[in-house]
Protein backbone atom coordinates (compact mmCIF):
# COMPACT_ATOMS: atom_id res chain seq x y z
CA UNK A 1 0.00 0.00 0.00
CA UNK A 2 1.58 3.14 -0.88
CA UNK A 3 0.22 6.42 0.27
CA UNK A 4 -0.76 8.52 -2.42
CA UNK A 5 0.72 12.34 -2.34
CA UNK A 6 -1.27 15.42 -1.81
CA UNK A 7 -1.22 16.89 -5.04
CA UNK A 8 -2.56 20.26 -6.07
CA UNK A 9 -3.28 22.23 -9.28
CA UNK A 10 -0.15 23.74 -8.25
CA UNK A 11 2.18 20.68 -9.03
CA UNK A 12 -0.22 18.87 -11.18
CA UNK A 13 1.54 19.25 -14.17
CA UNK A 14 4.70 17.60 -12.64
CA UNK A 15 2.81 14.53 -11.33
CA UNK A 16 1.26 14.59 -14.81
CA UNK A 17 4.69 14.43 -16.74
CA UNK A 18 5.69 11.47 -14.37
CA UNK A 19 2.62 9.47 -15.50
CA UNK A 20 4.02 9.98 -19.20
CA UNK A 21 8.03 9.44 -17.96
CA UNK A 22 9.17 12.67 -17.62
CA UNK A 23 10.76 14.49 -14.43
CA UNK A 24 9.92 18.10 -14.92
CA UNK A 25 11.07 21.36 -12.72
CA UNK A 26 10.66 25.22 -12.79
CA UNK A 27 12.62 28.06 -13.71
CA UNK A 28 11.80 31.55 -13.13
CA UNK A 29 11.58 33.71 -15.93
CA UNK A 30 12.20 36.91 -13.52
CA UNK A 31 15.19 35.63 -11.71
CA UNK A 32 16.46 32.60 -13.32
CA UNK A 33 16.40 30.55 -10.31
CA UNK A 34 15.53 26.71 -10.48
CA UNK A 35 12.26 26.06 -8.79
CA UNK A 36 11.73 22.85 -7.04
CA UNK A 37 9.03 21.62 -5.08
CA UNK A 38 6.77 22.93 -7.57
CA UNK A 39 4.72 26.39 -7.05
CA UNK A 40 2.49 28.84 -8.33
CA UNK A 41 5.01 31.29 -7.37
CA UNK A 42 8.76 31.85 -7.00
CA UNK A 43 9.94 31.71 -3.68
CA UNK A 44 12.81 33.72 -3.83
CA UNK A 45 12.00 36.90 -5.86
CA UNK A 46 7.83 36.43 -5.77
CA UNK A 47 7.22 36.21 -9.38
CA UNK A 48 4.93 34.37 -10.61
CA UNK A 49 6.44 33.92 -14.37
CA UNK A 50 7.48 30.60 -13.98
CA UNK A 51 7.97 27.89 -16.63
CA UNK A 52 8.51 23.97 -16.76
CA UNK A 53 11.61 22.37 -18.02
CA UNK A 54 12.49 18.84 -18.27
CA UNK A 55 15.25 17.74 -15.89
CA UNK A 56 17.45 15.16 -17.35
CA UNK A 57 17.30 12.99 -14.52
CA UNK A 58 21.24 12.47 -13.76
CA UNK A 59 22.41 13.47 -10.67
CA UNK A 60 24.09 12.73 -7.35
CA UNK A 61 23.23 10.96 -3.99
CA UNK A 62 23.23 14.31 -1.48
CA UNK A 63 22.23 12.23 1.70
CA UNK A 64 20.52 8.69 2.28
CA UNK A 65 19.56 5.83 4.74
CA UNK A 66 19.01 2.20 5.00
CA UNK A 67 15.55 2.07 6.65
CA UNK A 68 15.05 -1.08 8.34
CA UNK A 69 11.34 -0.12 10.10
CA UNK A 70 8.28 0.66 8.06
CA UNK A 71 6.03 2.84 8.86
CA UNK A 72 3.31 0.29 8.97
CA UNK A 73 3.24 -3.23 9.67
CA UNK A 74 1.97 -4.21 6.27
CA UNK A 75 5.38 -2.83 4.45
CA UNK A 76 7.69 -4.34 6.78
CA UNK A 77 8.18 -7.29 4.44
CA UNK A 78 9.20 -4.51 1.88
CA UNK A 79 12.17 -3.14 4.38
CA UNK A 80 15.03 -2.43 4.46
CA UNK A 81 15.30 -0.02 1.58
CA UNK A 82 17.01 2.97 0.50
CA UNK A 83 15.81 6.55 1.06
CA UNK A 84 17.51 9.61 0.60
CA UNK A 85 17.76 13.06 -1.39
CA UNK A 86 19.13 13.45 -5.05
CA UNK A 87 21.01 16.42 -5.95
CA UNK A 88 19.95 16.76 -9.65
CA UNK A 89 22.24 18.34 -12.18
CA UNK A 90 19.88 21.20 -13.00
CA UNK A 91 20.34 22.17 -9.57
CA UNK A 92 17.71 21.28 -7.60
CA UNK A 93 16.89 18.55 -4.48
CA UNK A 94 14.43 15.89 -3.86
CA UNK A 95 13.88 13.30 -1.71
CA UNK A 96 13.87 9.56 -3.55
CA UNK A 97 14.51 5.94 -2.97
CA UNK A 98 17.41 4.94 -4.60
CA UNK A 99 16.88 1.47 -5.83
CA UNK A 100 19.76 -1.10 -5.24
CA UNK A 101 20.03 -4.23 -3.29
CA UNK A 102 23.43 -3.42 -2.73
CA UNK A 103 23.23 -0.78 0.61
CA UNK A 104 26.94 -1.08 0.71
CA UNK A 105 28.33 0.42 -1.47
CA UNK A 106 26.16 3.89 -1.49
CA UNK A 107 27.99 6.77 -0.94
CA UNK A 108 27.66 10.38 -0.57
CA UNK A 109 28.04 11.65 -4.11
CA UNK A 110 27.58 8.17 -6.09
CA UNK A 111 26.04 9.01 -9.34
CA UNK A 112 22.45 8.15 -10.01
CA UNK A 113 19.33 8.75 -12.76
CA UNK A 114 16.03 8.39 -12.71
CA UNK A 115 13.96 5.76 -12.39
CA UNK A 116 10.63 5.88 -13.49
CA UNK A 117 8.52 3.54 -10.80
CA UNK A 118 4.50 2.92 -12.10
CA UNK A 119 3.08 1.88 -8.64
CA UNK A 120 -0.59 2.78 -10.03
CA UNK A 121 -2.37 4.05 -12.85
CA UNK A 122 -2.51 7.31 -10.87
CA UNK A 123 1.22 7.75 -9.32
CA UNK A 124 4.35 7.43 -10.89
CA UNK A 125 7.41 7.66 -8.42
CA UNK A 126 10.67 8.85 -9.42
CA UNK A 127 13.50 6.63 -8.14
CA UNK A 128 16.74 6.40 -8.60
CA UNK A 129 19.89 3.65 -9.60
CA UNK A 130 23.51 4.11 -8.97
CA UNK A 131 25.01 4.84 -12.47
CA UNK A 132 27.80 2.09 -13.03
CA UNK B 1 25.90 48.11 24.02
CA UNK B 2 22.24 48.73 25.90
CA UNK B 3 21.02 45.86 28.10
CA UNK B 4 18.07 44.30 25.75
CA UNK B 5 14.69 45.55 27.62
CA UNK B 6 13.50 41.94 28.15
CA UNK B 7 16.75 40.48 30.00
CA UNK B 8 15.33 39.04 33.51
CA UNK B 9 12.73 41.50 33.52
CA UNK B 10 10.39 38.82 33.94
CA UNK B 11 10.19 35.33 36.05
CA UNK B 12 8.52 32.02 36.73
CA UNK B 13 6.96 32.51 40.53
CA UNK B 14 5.40 29.01 40.18
CA UNK B 15 5.64 25.75 38.52
CA UNK B 16 3.85 22.26 38.81
CA UNK B 17 4.74 18.79 37.03
CA UNK B 18 2.67 16.16 36.24
CA UNK B 19 2.78 12.43 34.67
CA UNK B 20 1.50 9.35 34.48
CA UNK B 21 2.77 6.41 35.96
CA UNK B 22 3.62 3.56 34.19
CA UNK B 23 0.62 2.25 32.64
CA UNK B 24 -1.16 4.75 33.73
CA UNK B 25 -3.23 6.76 31.22
CA UNK B 26 -4.23 10.79 31.38
CA UNK B 27 -5.66 12.68 28.97
CA UNK B 28 -3.51 15.99 28.08
CA UNK B 29 -6.04 18.13 29.53
CA UNK B 30 -6.21 16.17 33.06
CA UNK B 31 -2.13 16.57 33.02
CA UNK B 32 -1.96 20.10 31.98
CA UNK B 33 -4.66 21.21 34.81
CA UNK B 34 -2.75 18.94 37.50
CA UNK B 35 0.62 20.63 36.56
CA UNK B 36 -1.33 24.14 36.32
CA UNK B 37 -2.89 23.26 40.21
CA UNK B 38 0.30 22.64 41.45
CA UNK B 39 2.05 25.55 40.10
CA UNK B 40 -0.99 27.81 41.04
CA UNK B 41 -0.02 26.70 44.46
CA UNK B 42 3.39 27.07 43.88
CA UNK B 43 2.90 30.85 42.83
CA UNK B 44 0.84 31.03 46.50
CA UNK B 45 -1.83 32.48 43.67
CA UNK B 46 -5.85 32.18 43.56
CA UNK B 47 -7.19 30.69 40.32
CA UNK B 48 -8.79 34.04 39.32
CA UNK B 49 -5.29 35.94 39.39
CA UNK B 50 -4.37 34.33 35.86
CA UNK B 51 -5.62 36.52 32.96
CA UNK B 52 -2.81 35.03 30.14
CA UNK B 53 -2.53 31.76 29.31
CA UNK B 54 -0.29 30.63 26.83
CA UNK B 55 -0.12 26.47 25.40
CA UNK B 56 1.86 24.94 22.51
CA UNK B 57 0.59 23.60 19.62
CA UNK B 58 -2.13 20.60 20.24
CA UNK B 59 -0.72 17.66 21.65
CA UNK B 60 -0.53 14.67 19.69
CA UNK B 61 -3.14 13.09 21.58
CA UNK B 62 -5.54 15.85 21.22
CA UNK B 63 -5.03 17.42 17.73
CA UNK B 64 -7.29 19.84 18.08
CA UNK B 65 -6.89 23.71 16.71
CA UNK B 66 -6.77 26.50 19.08
CA UNK B 67 -5.71 24.37 22.71
CA UNK B 68 -5.27 27.17 24.43
CA UNK B 69 -9.01 27.62 24.13
CA UNK B 70 -9.63 24.03 24.63
CA UNK B 71 -7.35 24.04 27.65
CA UNK B 72 -8.68 27.56 29.19
CA UNK B 73 -12.52 26.15 28.76
CA UNK B 74 -11.49 22.88 30.53
CA UNK B 75 -10.15 24.38 33.09
CA UNK B 76 -12.88 26.96 33.05
CA UNK B 77 -10.30 29.99 32.64
CA UNK B 78 -11.58 33.33 30.99
CA UNK B 79 -8.05 35.04 29.90
CA UNK B 80 -8.30 38.22 28.55
CA UNK B 81 -4.05 37.20 27.01
CA UNK B 82 -4.23 33.74 25.41
CA UNK B 83 -2.66 31.72 21.99
CA UNK B 84 -0.96 28.72 21.25
CA UNK B 85 2.83 29.59 20.56
CA UNK B 86 3.19 27.39 17.42
CA UNK B 87 6.95 27.28 15.69
CA UNK B 88 6.16 23.54 15.97
CA UNK B 89 6.55 21.65 19.70
CA UNK B 90 8.92 24.44 20.21
CA UNK B 91 6.48 26.87 20.79
CA UNK B 92 6.68 25.51 24.53
CA UNK B 93 10.01 26.65 25.06
CA UNK B 94 9.65 30.56 23.44
CA UNK B 95 6.03 30.81 25.16
CA UNK B 96 8.35 32.30 28.56
CA UNK B 97 9.42 34.96 26.34
CA UNK B 98 5.76 35.50 24.74
CA UNK B 99 4.77 35.83 28.74
CA UNK B 100 7.28 37.88 29.18
CA UNK B 101 6.70 39.89 27.09
CA UNK B 102 3.53 40.45 27.55
CA UNK B 103 3.55 41.06 31.39
CA UNK B 104 6.48 43.60 30.96
CA UNK B 105 3.82 45.15 28.73
CA UNK B 106 1.68 45.47 30.88
CA UNK B 107 -0.62 43.52 28.54
CA UNK B 108 -1.36 40.59 31.24
CA UNK B 109 -0.13 40.22 34.76
CA UNK B 110 -0.09 36.18 35.21
CA UNK B 111 1.22 34.33 32.58
CA UNK B 112 0.53 30.46 33.21
CA UNK B 113 2.26 28.74 30.20
CA UNK B 114 1.25 25.60 30.09
CA UNK B 115 1.50 21.78 27.77
CA UNK B 116 0.86 18.11 28.25
CA UNK B 117 0.86 15.47 26.36
CA UNK B 118 0.12 11.88 26.32
CA UNK B 119 0.84 10.64 22.90
CA UNK B 120 3.05 7.93 23.48
CA UNK B 121 0.14 5.94 24.72
CA UNK B 122 -1.52 6.13 21.44
CA UNK B 123 -1.25 3.14 18.96
CA UNK B 124 -0.74 4.80 15.77
CA UNK B 125 2.01 7.50 17.18
CA UNK B 126 4.78 6.54 14.25
CA UNK B 127 2.57 6.88 11.51
CA UNK B 128 0.45 9.85 13.28
CA UNK B 129 3.85 11.67 13.58
CA UNK B 130 5.28 10.74 10.39
CA UNK B 131 2.10 12.17 8.58
CA UNK B 132 2.17 15.54 10.41
CA UNK B 133 6.24 16.13 10.25
CA UNK B 134 6.59 14.78 6.32
CA UNK B 135 6.78 16.28 3.15
CA UNK B 136 3.29 15.26 2.77
CA UNK B 137 3.53 15.24 -1.45
CA UNK B 138 7.35 14.96 -1.82
CA UNK B 139 8.32 12.59 0.88
CA UNK B 140 5.46 10.43 2.57
CA UNK B 141 4.74 8.35 -0.81
CA UNK B 142 8.50 6.93 -0.55
CA UNK B 143 6.91 4.94 2.58
CA UNK B 144 9.41 6.84 5.16
CA UNK B 145 9.74 6.82 9.29
CA UNK B 146 10.89 9.70 10.91
CA UNK B 147 13.93 8.72 11.24
CA UNK B 148 14.87 8.70 7.60
CA UNK B 149 14.96 12.27 7.86
CA UNK B 150 17.26 12.63 10.67
CA UNK B 151 19.33 9.67 9.20
CA UNK B 152 20.21 12.02 6.37
CA UNK B 153 21.66 14.80 8.52
CA UNK B 154 23.30 12.08 10.32
CA UNK B 155 24.71 10.85 7.35
CA UNK B 156 25.87 14.75 6.16
CA UNK B 157 27.63 15.55 9.84
CA UNK B 158 29.91 12.61 9.46
CA UNK B 159 30.71 13.38 5.92
CA UNK B 160 31.15 17.03 6.36
CA UNK B 161 32.53 17.22 10.04
CA UNK B 162 34.06 13.52 10.82
CA UNK B 163 31.50 13.06 13.15
CA UNK B 164 31.22 9.20 14.34
CA UNK B 165 28.81 6.69 15.59
CA UNK B 166 31.15 5.94 18.77
CA UNK B 167 30.41 9.86 19.14
CA UNK B 168 26.39 9.52 18.12
CA UNK B 169 26.86 6.32 20.95
CA UNK B 170 28.49 8.20 23.99
CA UNK B 171 25.61 10.84 23.93
CA UNK B 172 22.90 7.85 24.36
CA UNK B 173 25.24 6.57 26.97
CA UNK B 174 26.01 9.57 29.02
CA UNK B 175 22.45 10.89 28.87
CA UNK B 176 21.27 6.74 30.02
CA UNK B 177 23.80 7.86 32.87
CA UNK B 178 21.85 10.84 34.21
CA UNK B 179 18.61 8.90 33.05
CA UNK B 180 18.69 6.22 35.51
CA UNK B 181 18.21 8.42 38.16
CA UNK B 182 14.91 10.05 36.97
CA UNK B 183 12.23 8.84 38.65
CA UNK B 184 9.75 9.17 35.50
CA UNK B 185 13.13 8.88 32.53
CA UNK B 186 11.21 6.08 30.65
CA UNK B 187 14.30 4.04 29.74
CA UNK B 188 15.89 4.01 33.41
CA UNK B 189 14.15 0.68 34.08
CA UNK B 190 16.91 -0.57 31.12
CA UNK B 191 19.66 0.33 33.63
CA UNK B 192 23.24 1.66 32.76
CA UNK B 193 24.92 1.00 28.67
CA UNK B 194 27.60 0.77 26.91
CA UNK B 195 29.03 1.99 23.89
CA UNK B 196 29.04 -1.47 22.77
CA UNK B 197 25.39 -1.87 23.55
CA UNK B 198 24.55 1.22 21.70
CA UNK B 199 26.48 0.34 18.76
CA UNK B 200 25.31 -3.03 18.97
CA UNK B 201 21.75 -2.18 18.91
CA UNK B 202 18.96 -2.90 15.94
CA UNK B 203 19.48 -0.35 12.96
CA UNK B 204 16.66 1.51 12.54
CA UNK B 205 17.45 3.97 9.96
CA UNK B 206 21.22 4.06 9.00
CA UNK B 207 23.37 5.46 10.52
CA UNK B 208 21.14 5.53 13.77
CA UNK B 209 19.88 2.77 15.68
CA UNK B 210 17.74 2.33 18.72
CA UNK B 211 19.62 3.47 21.20
CA UNK B 212 20.66 6.70 19.26
CA UNK B 213 16.39 7.67 19.18
CA UNK B 214 14.46 9.06 21.45
CA UNK B 215 12.11 6.63 23.56
CA UNK B 216 8.67 7.32 23.31
CA UNK B 217 7.44 7.79 27.03
CA UNK B 218 6.64 8.39 29.90
CA UNK B 219 3.24 7.57 28.72
CA UNK B 220 2.39 11.13 29.70
CA UNK B 221 3.46 14.45 31.18
CA UNK B 222 2.62 18.03 32.15
CA UNK B 223 4.23 21.04 32.70
CA UNK B 224 2.89 24.20 34.16
CA UNK B 225 4.91 27.98 34.54
CA UNK B 226 3.34 30.82 35.70
CA UNK B 227 5.40 34.19 35.11
CA UNK B 228 4.81 37.80 36.31
CA UNK B 229 7.12 41.02 36.13
CA UNK B 230 10.62 40.50 37.73
CA UNK B 231 9.38 43.30 40.46
CA UNK B 232 5.89 41.33 41.13
CA UNK B 233 8.38 38.32 41.51
CA UNK B 234 10.47 39.99 44.19
CA UNK B 235 7.47 40.73 46.25
CA UNK B 236 6.15 37.35 45.94
CA UNK B 237 8.28 34.76 45.09
CA UNK B 238 11.04 33.40 47.59
CA UNK B 239 12.71 31.84 44.89
CA UNK B 240 11.87 33.44 41.51
CA UNK B 241 13.65 32.08 38.21
CA UNK B 242 14.22 34.98 35.92
CA UNK B 243 13.94 34.33 31.99
CA UNK B 244 17.04 35.98 31.31
CA UNK B 245 17.03 35.78 27.37
CA UNK B 246 15.11 33.89 24.49
CA UNK B 247 15.62 33.32 21.00
CA UNK B 248 13.89 31.45 18.05
CA UNK B 249 14.55 30.45 14.32
CA UNK B 250 12.62 28.93 11.81
CA UNK B 251 14.51 28.22 8.80
CA UNK B 252 11.76 25.33 6.92
CA UNK B 253 9.17 23.48 7.32
CA UNK B 254 9.94 20.05 5.65
CA UNK B 255 13.33 18.66 5.82
CA UNK B 256 13.81 17.67 2.17
CA UNK B 257 12.74 21.69 1.11
CA UNK B 258 15.15 22.68 3.77
CA UNK B 259 17.77 22.49 0.56
CA UNK B 260 15.56 24.72 -1.68
CA UNK B 261 16.99 27.26 1.09
CA UNK B 262 19.61 29.15 -1.01
CA UNK B 263 19.99 32.11 0.55
CA UNK B 264 18.86 33.82 3.52
CA UNK B 265 19.53 37.14 5.71
CA UNK B 266 20.57 34.98 8.35
CA UNK B 267 24.02 33.28 8.40
CA UNK B 268 22.75 29.69 8.44
CA UNK B 269 26.25 28.19 7.20
CA UNK B 270 27.15 28.01 3.34
CA UNK B 271 23.91 27.26 1.88
CA UNK B 272 22.42 25.15 0.97
CA UNK B 273 22.55 22.43 3.70
CA UNK B 274 21.06 20.48 6.48
CA UNK B 275 23.69 20.63 9.13
CA UNK B 276 23.20 23.96 10.38
CA UNK B 277 20.25 24.89 12.12
CA UNK B 278 18.39 27.58 13.68
CA UNK B 279 19.54 26.71 17.17
CA UNK B 280 22.83 28.88 16.04
CA UNK B 281 20.67 31.62 15.65
CA UNK B 282 18.05 31.03 18.07
CA UNK B 283 21.70 31.00 20.84
CA UNK B 284 22.97 33.77 19.61
CA UNK B 285 19.61 36.12 20.31
CA UNK B 286 19.07 34.25 23.25
CA UNK B 287 23.01 34.67 24.72
CA UNK B 288 22.73 38.42 23.51
CA UNK B 289 19.60 38.95 25.66
CA UNK B 290 20.51 37.27 28.98
CA UNK B 291 23.87 38.86 28.54
CA UNK B 292 25.96 35.94 30.27
CA UNK B 293 28.57 34.04 28.42
CA UNK B 294 28.85 29.91 27.68
CA UNK B 295 31.21 29.54 30.57
CA UNK B 296 28.31 31.35 32.82
CA UNK B 297 25.95 28.51 31.66
CA UNK B 298 25.89 25.84 34.63
CA UNK B 299 23.40 23.24 33.14
CA UNK B 300 22.19 22.58 29.36
CA UNK B 301 18.91 20.52 28.20
CA UNK B 302 19.18 20.04 24.42
CA UNK B 303 16.17 18.94 22.24
CA UNK B 304 18.13 15.54 21.24
CA UNK B 305 15.43 13.53 19.24
CA UNK B 306 18.23 11.50 18.34
CA UNK B 307 21.71 11.43 19.33
CA UNK B 308 23.25 13.65 16.38
CA UNK B 309 20.91 15.96 17.12
CA UNK B 310 22.66 16.81 20.89
CA UNK B 311 26.29 17.11 18.73
CA UNK B 312 24.81 19.47 16.12
CA UNK B 313 23.25 21.76 19.38
CA UNK B 314 26.12 21.42 21.96
CA UNK B 315 28.01 22.82 18.70
CA UNK B 316 25.49 25.79 17.39
CA UNK B 317 25.41 26.75 20.96
CA UNK B 318 28.34 27.59 21.09
CA UNK B 319 30.07 25.20 23.77
CA UNK B 320 32.44 23.58 20.97
CA UNK B 321 33.37 23.61 17.48
CA UNK B 322 31.09 21.04 15.55
CA UNK B 323 34.32 19.43 13.98
CA UNK B 324 35.34 18.94 17.51
CA UNK B 325 31.60 17.93 19.40
CA UNK B 326 32.22 14.85 19.47
CA UNK B 327 35.46 14.81 21.23
CA UNK B 328 33.98 17.48 23.50
CA UNK B 329 31.23 15.08 24.82
CA UNK B 330 33.36 11.91 24.62
CA UNK B 331 35.75 13.76 27.23
CA UNK B 332 32.71 13.37 29.84
CA UNK B 333 32.18 17.14 29.96
CA UNK B 334 28.43 16.73 29.36
CA UNK B 335 28.35 13.40 31.55
CA UNK B 336 27.92 13.39 35.44
CA UNK B 337 29.99 14.98 37.45
CA UNK B 338 31.33 17.19 34.32
CA UNK B 339 31.62 20.86 33.68
CA UNK B 340 28.87 21.26 30.82
CA UNK B 341 26.22 18.84 32.93
CA UNK B 342 23.44 17.93 29.69
CA UNK B 343 19.93 16.34 29.68
CA UNK B 344 20.29 15.50 33.21
CA UNK B 345 16.70 14.25 33.69
CA UNK B 346 18.01 11.61 30.49
CA UNK B 347 17.26 14.27 28.12
CA UNK B 348 14.53 13.35 24.99
CA UNK B 349 16.72 10.10 24.42
CA UNK B 350 16.34 8.63 28.15
CA UNK B 351 13.52 10.43 29.84
CA UNK B 352 11.88 10.47 26.72
CA UNK B 353 8.71 12.05 24.68
CA UNK B 354 5.41 11.44 25.75
CA UNK B 355 4.83 14.10 22.82
CA UNK B 356 5.33 17.55 22.48
CA UNK B 357 5.40 18.26 26.26
CA UNK B 358 8.74 16.79 25.66
CA UNK B 359 9.49 20.25 25.77
CA UNK B 360 7.87 21.33 28.74
CA UNK B 361 9.92 18.72 30.51
CA UNK B 362 12.94 20.22 29.32
CA UNK B 363 11.93 23.11 30.90
CA UNK B 364 10.81 21.45 34.14
CA UNK B 365 13.67 20.07 34.39
CA UNK B 366 16.26 23.17 34.54
CA UNK B 367 13.71 24.82 36.75
CA UNK B 368 13.62 21.97 39.29
CA UNK B 369 17.25 22.00 38.90
CA UNK B 370 17.77 25.87 39.47
CA UNK B 371 15.50 25.72 42.75
CA UNK B 372 17.54 22.73 43.60
CA UNK B 373 14.55 20.38 43.72
CA UNK B 374 15.58 18.00 40.78
CA UNK B 375 13.42 14.68 40.95
CA UNK B 376 17.02 13.19 39.52
CA UNK B 377 20.54 13.55 39.87
CA UNK B 378 20.72 17.38 41.33
CA UNK B 379 23.61 19.36 40.04
CA UNK B 380 24.96 21.45 43.28
CA UNK B 381 24.93 25.33 43.27
CA UNK B 382 22.94 25.52 39.53
CA UNK B 383 22.32 29.05 38.54
CA UNK B 384 22.10 29.59 35.05
CA UNK B 385 20.12 26.98 32.54
CA UNK B 386 20.14 26.83 29.05
CA UNK B 387 16.68 25.18 27.57
CA UNK B 388 17.05 24.27 24.00
CA UNK B 389 13.69 23.19 22.12
CA UNK B 390 13.26 21.72 18.12
CA UNK B 391 9.94 20.95 16.52
CA UNK B 392 9.56 19.77 13.02
CA UNK B 393 12.33 18.19 11.40
CA UNK B 394 15.14 20.45 12.60
CA UNK B 395 12.89 23.23 11.43
CA UNK B 396 11.76 25.68 14.33
CA UNK B 397 14.83 25.89 17.12
CA UNK B 398 14.18 28.00 20.48
CA UNK B 399 16.39 28.57 23.52
CA UNK B 400 16.26 30.15 26.75
CA UNK B 401 18.48 31.19 29.34
CA UNK B 402 16.72 30.97 32.59
CA UNK B 403 18.72 31.95 36.34
CA UNK B 404 18.04 31.99 39.81
CA UNK B 405 19.83 35.24 40.40
CA UNK B 406 18.83 38.41 37.97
Amino acid sequence: MVQLPRWSEETRPYWDALRSGKLVYQRCLACAEVVFHPRAICPYCLSDRLEWCPSRGVGRIYSFTVQYRAPIAEQQKDMPIALGIVELDEGFHMFTQFVTRDFSSLRIGQAVEVRFDRVSEELVLPKFAPVA
Amino acid sequence: MKPHHLRAKAAIIGFGDSYCARGEQKSALRLATEATRIAIADAGLRKDDIDGVLTGRAPGSDRRFQWNNIFSAYAKFTPTYSSEITIHAAGLNSMLKHAAMAVTSGVATYVLCVGADSGAGTADKVKGVVDIDTDPEFELPYGLIVPALYAQVAMRLMHEYGITEEDLSTVSVQCQNWGVHHPHATKASKGLITLDQVMASPMVCAPLRLWHCAAWGPAGTGGAMIVTTAENAAALSPRPIYILGSGECETHEYMTDRLALRSSRLDLGRLPNITTTGCKIAAELAFEMAGVARQDIDIVQTASNFAHMELIALAELGFAEKRDVGHFVRSGITDIGGALPTNTNGGWLSFGQPGVSCVMDSLVEAVRQLRGEALGKQVMGAQTALVHAVGGMTACNSVTILSNHR
